[in-house]
């Protein structure tokens, strides 16, 4: 196969993982709000994100090794 | 996802295949005509990863046995995601029952599976390839069908983008919600039951307060009453006592009579001096008056007794100096008493005591009769002595030639005259030593009398003084006139003196009968009216001390039942802080699942917001993807596409220049468009899951390719991503074989496929650095 540099004529897609998509969207939300209001308290904003994230995070094999 | 080794037994097709040593990154190619088993390869690595292929679904396994078999089994070995390798081993039997386990490569089959059954497998082919069946078929495996355009929400686009995984937690999430406006409201029910009790039970917050207060009250008061009750007892009891002793002690005291010794006098005076003391504390404490008229006169009538008592107890102390002095002179005492010039005796008797004297006397006496003797010795002897000298004298002067006269003219070698004279100055010697011896033997007899007179006079001392001691000890004992008559008559004039001048002033009153039953008089009545003054002093303590008792006893019934109202009081109150204390957790417990639910709504909200921002990103990239992929398909005929929400697709072309729809293209047109989505909705799962290499297996993607299109094709496939590095090929026929990595030949009468690559990589795997900086 071709391995020069320039070979990949598509760049590369440009998706995340839903983890990092929802994690990245949170916190520009956390930010959003933040600009708003100076003085925001995130500490529901981060209990939810930590909730879904345990929700995401599949686990069987990595706790199986 | 790379596979590394596959392994069937008695699958579809073939009894036996072996694919090992699977290159990680290259082409591999599967040829063959048609029935040669092409597309039993990419069934059985479906079946193998997931526990069912394309065309059979779970139920129908049985039918993925080779006819005649009994059973069969898959073994597909790969490399996951987090880079490991692992193995599933499927085991089917020709009623479809399944066996699957999923090891680690490398490991003993005997440290056990790391899961196994046929959900946990997949479950873990999820994890370790980030992709379901349903997104494998959508994406990574082109079975041989016609190629169709997915939804742009529907499922499989939701899994290939993950949005699948964040609705699910969406949804579980919004169960949550659910179940926890159930829980809350069964807890505002349980709160407004609590409530409900707590108002019926109706406590009123200060009366237990109040009726602690009350008891509190009460109990002091009760126990002032109890001890003032006890103290007024004890003054009581101490009152009749005092005036029990005081009147015993003053009967006792009137019964004294003239014939009263002085120890009694002494006792009784002390006796009703003291209760009379007694009596005036008790009457000043009982609130009478200490100096009353009958305290007064028996105090009065007492201290004259008092007086006469001082006073003869200063003839009791002459009486004890006297004693003393006899003591010493009878030689009982060990205190020499010197004698006072009034005791001396006349005729300046010695100061020794009795003892010595007697026997100084009776030395005297011995002497006087030694001395007394030798004179009688010595007068007898020269007596004798005169009358032998009388006698030879004599016999010279009558008879010289007598016997005796020779004998003695003989003895006495002297002249004649010389013995006759010294015969008669002899006798005249003689007998004056004679007379002279007599006269002091008379002197030493009259002595010896004396000295006898002298040792009976000290005798007669000796017993008048014992006589004497023996008054004054029994004078405390004998009745005072008999003492004082006794005590009168000692040999001592100053003792003498003070008798009769007590007797006639200070102790009249003891001596005197008349004197002594006028003051006894005095004592009686005074006596005895104090003592009525304070039985009555007692009796009024002891009556009221009973009211104070009773009271106390009153109060003390009051605190009991105040004792069980504060109980009762305090049982509701437990009730009610119980109550409380239930409502109090079911609040809190209700108060945190509403921020449960707050958490749980601002989740799904942020979910939401990550979904759509998945969708906003999703489709300008697809779009992206595709518009760079088609003209390489397409040798530029297509370039330009739109794809809306929807995934409905309309290209560019620019023979009509205008955009038309799939409807107006041909059939190859429309594959290699179709063959573009599934390569761009391969790389949105690459994407969106693993980010690791991944393989494809593409079952006939050019059946309507002329020969061009799929060279063009091909050398597409192998440079469209960083990520897709293994790519199963399938086709009849390939024009230039050699280019690819791996050639599988496929033989319509062999049913048994074995083959082996290098097992090694064709390409380098560049470092990616979109990767790491997307978004």
């Amino acid at each position: 196969m071709d391995t020069s540099d320039d070979k990949w004529f598509v760049e590369q897609f440009h998706l995340r993982s839903p983890i990092e998509e929802f994690q990245e969207s949170s916190r520009l939300e956390i930010e959003r709000l933040r600009d708003r209001n100076p003085r925001f308290d995130d500490s529901i904003h981060r209990e939810a994100i930590d909730l879904t994230l345990r929700k995401l995070r599949p686990g069987l094999i990595g706790a199986k090794r | 996802m790379i596979l590394k080794r596959l392994e069937a037994r008695n699958i579809l097709k073939y009894r036996q295949l072996l694919l090992a040593d699977l290159p990680a990154h290259g082409q591999i190619a599967v040829a063959g005509p048609n029935e040669a088993g092409k597309t039993a390869v990419g069934e059985t690595i479906c079946l193998g990863l997931f526990g069912q292929t394309f065309s059979l679904g779970p139920d129908d396994l049985d039918k993925v046995i080779r006819w005649g078999e009994y059973g069969g089994s898959v073994t597909v070995e790969f490399t996951g995601s987090d880079g490991g390798d692992y193995t599933i081993v499927r085991e089917i039997d020709n009623t479809g029952k399944h066996i699957a386990r999923l090891y680690l490569s490398g490991e003993s089959t005997e440290e056990g599976p790391l899961v196994e059954g046929t959900d946990a497998v997949a479950e873990a082919v999820r994890e370790l390839g980030g992709f379901t069946y349903k997104s494998f078929i959508d994406s990574f495996y082109l079975a041989q069908r016609e190629m169709e355009m997915p939804h742009g929400k529907s499922e499989t686009i939701k899994a290939l983008i993950g949005v699948d995984r964040l609705e699910t937690a969406a949804g579980e999430l919004q169960a949550e919600i659910t179940e926890t406006i159930t829980t809350i409201g069964t807890l505002e029910t349980q709160i407004q039951d609590g409530k409900r009790k707590i108002s019926q039970i109706n406590l009123d917050p200060a009366q237990l307060g109040r009726l602690e207060s009350q008891r509190d009250a009460n109990v002091k008061t009760a126990v002032a009453a109890e001890k003032e009750s006890d103290n007024l007892s004890s003054r009581a009891n101490s009152v009749g006592k005092t005036a029990t002793a005081f009147i015993k002690a003053a009967e006792m005291f009137v019964r004294s009579t003239p014939r009263t010794s002085y120890e009694q006098w002494r006792d009784r005076k002390q006796c009703v001096a003291t209760g009379l003391v007694a009596a005036a504390k008790a009457s000043q404490a009982s609130g009478i008056d200490a100096h009353s008229p009958a305290l007064e006169t028996t105090g009065a009538a007492v201290q004259t007794f008092e007086h006469g008592l001082a006073q003869y107890n200063q003839i009791r102390n002459l009486a004890g100096l006297y004693r003393q002095r006899l003591a010493y002179l009878l030689d009982d005492g060990r205190i020499h008493i010197p004698r006072r010039e009034d005791d001396r005796q006349p005729g300046g008797e010695s100061d020794a005591p009795f003892a010595e004297r007697r026997a100084a006397a009776l030395m005297e006496i011995v002497e006087v009769t030694r001395r007394r003797r030798l004179c009688v010795g010595l007068g007898i002897f020269f007596l004798e002595l005169a009358l032998f000298a009388w006698v030879g004298w004599a016999v010279l002067l009558a008879a010289p030639e007598s016997t005796i006269g020779g004998w003695l003219q003989a003895v006495i070698a002297l002249g004649e005259t010389g013995r006759q004279l010294l015969l008669l100055f002899g006798a005249i010697g003689a007998t004056t030593l004679t007379g002279l011896f007599t006269a002091h033997y008379l002197r030493e007899t009259n002595e010896m009398r004396e000295g006898q007179r002298t040792l009976e006079n000290i005798d007669t001392q000796s017993q008048i003084a014992r006589v004497e001691m023996g008054v004054i000890d029994a004078m405390d004992e004998a009745a005072m006139p008999d003492a004082l008559e006794a005590l009168r008559g000692v040999r001592n004039d100053l003792l003498s003196s003070a008798v009769v001048s007590f007797v006639e002033r200070e102790g009249t009153v003891l001596v005197k009968p008349d004197a002594l039953a006028a003051k006894l008089a005095e004592i009686r009545e005074g006596s005895t009216r104090a003592t009525r003054s304070l039985t009555e002093a007692q009796q009024r303590f002891t009556d009221r001390a009973a009211d104070l008792k009773r009271h106390a006893m009153e109060l003390q019934a009051t605190v009991k039942q105040l004792d069980e109202k504060i109980t009762e009081e305090g049982r509701r109150w437990e009730q009610v802080e119980a109550l409380e204390r239930t409502v109090a957790g079911l609040q809190a417990k209700a108060s945190e699942l509403r921020h449960a639910i707050v958490v749980r709504k601002l989740a799904c909200e942020l979910i939401d917001a990550a979904c759509q921002r998945i969708y906003s990103r999703f489709h300008p990239e697809l779009r992206r993807f595709v518009s760079k992929l088609l003209p390489r398909l397409t040798g530029d005929r297509y370039e330009h596409l739109e794809l809306d929400e929807d995934l409905r697709v309309r290209v560019f072309c620019k023979e009509k220049n205008d955009f038309v729809g799939l409807a107006e293209l041909s059939n190859g047109t429309h594959r290699q468009l179709m063959l573009c989505v599934r390569l761009a909705l391969s790389q949105a799962l690459i994407a969106s899951s693993s980010k690791a290499a991944q393989f494809l297996f593409f079952d006939e993607p050019f059946a309507f390719f002329d020969e061009r299109r799929m060279a063009r094709a091909i050398d597409v496939l192998r440079k469209i991503s960083p990520q897709i590095t293994q790519v199963f090929l399938a086709a009849q026929k390939f024009e230039n074989p050699e280019a690819f990595d791996m050639v599988l030949h496929c033989d319509v009468d062999d049913n048994c496929l074995e083959a082996s690559g290098d097992g090694l990589s064709h390409t380098e795997l560049p470092t990616w650095p979109a990767l790491s900086k997307v978004g």
